[in-house]
Formats: structure tokens, C-alpha cells, sequence
């Protein structure tokens, strides 16, 4: 009697570990796993850590690092450099260069950053 | 200033700034640098790099200003441009080096944290940063997306150029594999 019990416990606990990180949803649980959680103590250890993750990761959008303290100054060296024409719509050929001139950016940036890592590892 | 005082400030500069004003573009990036910087470190894993998709990020936000009608929150706007940029300089990045951002950023500590810092901080973030950064950039992005920035799932998609079902996936995998990296620290031994 017990050896069943025990046996159909354990199926219950693999069926909740199954719905992973869907456990943190309170009411993903069916009826009868949502029973069997809420009197075991190993699947409530595994809702708890899953809903323990989701507010850990939530928590974070409070966390704010500070920038680098060289980014303003990079970006203003780049946008006084700029020639885009700011204020105007964009049409046509000012949109043309205006793509080209952001897409030129982005390589510049990515091109100095390859430099810079390769220069490290050397 | 107080937060009340700093929306009708914001909006005073994204005028200035749109009519081609740099200085007054220059304090909205000294306003907004924090937060760009921090999802651009949380997005590529990689503080070097972060740096660089941030100054891209802020360049971009300047040309497209004129595009910006106020119809989302600017930090909201700057955000979707952090993302798309980020995405951007991966794609060039593979294509200059055929391998994969995960390998490139080599360092394992999280960004932001320094290596006594988080050996001495008992709380979970500085192991959770570097679990993130564990994640393949994929995953990651989605994850840091929808469960730190709570982005609904059509628009990480929409970003990420995949589909909504291929974001949901990726978040699941990427929730199982944070609960296996960090499982002590969530709780431990069942
Ligand atoms: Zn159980």
C-alpha cells in the first residue's frame, strides 16, 4: 500500500518537474498535481526556485550599472562630426545618405572594437 | 530634480535636440547613458562591447530623432534602438570573425561587477549576471527581454527577426538552463 502511494507520488513529482520553468505560472498546475504540490515538500522546493528565478531576474531592471565614463564624450565626438541632416524629414537621397552614413558607423564601431580585442589578445 | 520635474525637462531637450540641437542631445545621452549602457552590457555579455553598441545606439538615436514623434516614452524608443543595434554589430561581428559572440566575450565575471565584488557580495545578482552570460547570445537576449525588461513576446520577436513561437522556446530554454546553473543559490537540494 505504501510502495503504490510512494509510487504514485513520484509519478506526480515527475509531471510537476516536467512543466519546468512553467511552474512559476501560479496556475499551471491541473487539479491533481496542483493537490499533490501543495502537500510535497520536493515539488513545492521546485516551484519555489523557479518563482524565485523570475523575481531575481525581474529585480534586476532595477539595477542600473553605470556607463562607461567615456561614453558622452564618444558620442558627442561622433555626432558633432556628423553631417546628417538633423531637423529636415528625410527624403530620398537624404535618406540614402543617411543610411549609408549609419551603416558606415556601425562598421567604423564594430572595425575599432575588433581592433581593440585583437590588440589585447596579441 | 525630482521625477516630476524631469518629464517636462526631457521633453524641453527632445525639442532642442530635434531641431539639431547637439548640446542639448548630449544631456539627454548623460541622462539616458546608465540605462542604454546597462541593457547594451545585459544584451552582448560583454562590457568592451556594450560600450561600443551604446555609442552606436546613441548616433543612431540622433539621426532618427526627427523620426521620433513621442507616440512610446523616449527611454522606450532608445531601448528598441539598443536592441537593434546590439543585434546589428553581432551579425557584423560573425561575419568578421565566423565565430560566435559567446566565444568572443571572454570575460566570465558579470559586466559591471568586479571579480572582489562578486566573490565578497553574498546576495545572488553578481551569480546571476554570470549565469546570464552563459546563455548563448540568443537565448539571452530573450530572456534579459521578456523577464527582467518584461517586453511583451511579439515585439522581442519582431526585434530578434524570429518568430513568436522561436521566442517563447528560446525563453524556456533559457529559464531551464539559469535554474541548472543557479540551483543552489535558488534553493538547492531537494
Ligand atoms: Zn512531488
Amino acid at each position: 500500500m505504501n510502495t503504490k502511494m510512494n509510487r504514485s507520488s513520484s509519478l506526480k513529482c515527475k509531471a510537476v518537474k516536467s512543466l519546468g520553468p512553467n511552474l512559476a505560472e501560479a496556475s499551471i498546475l491541473p487539479g491533481p498535481l496542483a493537490h499533490h504540490a501543495a502537500t510535497c515538500l520536493r515539488c513545492q522546493a521546485e516551484v519555489a526556485r523557479f518563482r524565485r528565478l523570475r523575481r531575481e531576474l525581474s529585480s534586476l531592471a532595477d539595477h542600473i550599472e553605470p556607463a562607461p565614463s567615456t561614453l558622452v564624450e564618444r558620442v558627442e565626438q561622433a555626432i558633432w562630426a556628423d553631417a546628417a541632416p538633423i531637423g529636415a524629414q528625410h527624403h530620398g537621397a537624404k535618406v540614402v545618405a543617411t543610411i549609408a552614413g549609419a551603416t558606415a558607423a556601425a562598421a567604423s564601431v564594430v572595425a575599432v572594437a575588433l581592433w581593440r580585442r585583437a590588440r589585447a589578445a596579441a | 530634480m525630482t521625477v516630476g520635474e524631469v518629464q517636462p525637462y526631457e521633453e524641453a531637450l527632445l525639442d532642442q535636440a530635434r531641431q539639431g540641437d547637439r548640446r542639448a542631445f548630449s544631456e539627454l545621452v548623460r541622462l539616458h547613458q546608465d540605462e542604454v549602457s546597462t541593457l547594451a552590457s545585459r544584451l552582448v555579455g560583454d562590457r568592451e562591447l556594450a560600450a561600443d553598441v551604446s555609442q552606436e545606439a546613441f548616433i543612431r538615436a540622433w539621426r532618427a530623432l526627427p523620426k521620433f514623434r513621442g507616440d512610446a516614452k523616449f527611454s522606450t524608443w532608445l531601448h528598441r534602438i539598443v536592441v537593434n543595434t546590439s543585434w546589428s554589430v553581432r551579425r557584423s561581428q560573425k561575419r568578421h570573425l565566423a565565430s560566435p559572440l559567446s566565444e568572443v566575450g571572454q570575460d566570465p565575471v558579470a559586466p559591471g561587477i568586479g571579480p572582489l565584488e562578486a566573490a565578497t557580495v553574498a546576495s545572488m545578482r553578481p551569480r546571476l549576471l554570470s549565469a546570464l552570460n552563459e546563455l548563448s547570445e540568443s537565448v539571452r537576449a530573450v530572456v534579459v527581454l521578456k523577464d527582467v525588461y518584461d517586453w511583451p513576446h511579439r515585439e522581442i520577436a519582431s526585434h530578434l527577426g524570429i518568430t513568436t513561437t522561436a521566442a517563447k522556446v528560446r525563453l524556456h530554454r533559457g529559464r531551464k538552463q539559469l535554474h541548472g546553473l543557479l540551483w543552489d543559490e535558488l534553493g538547492g537540494a531537494e
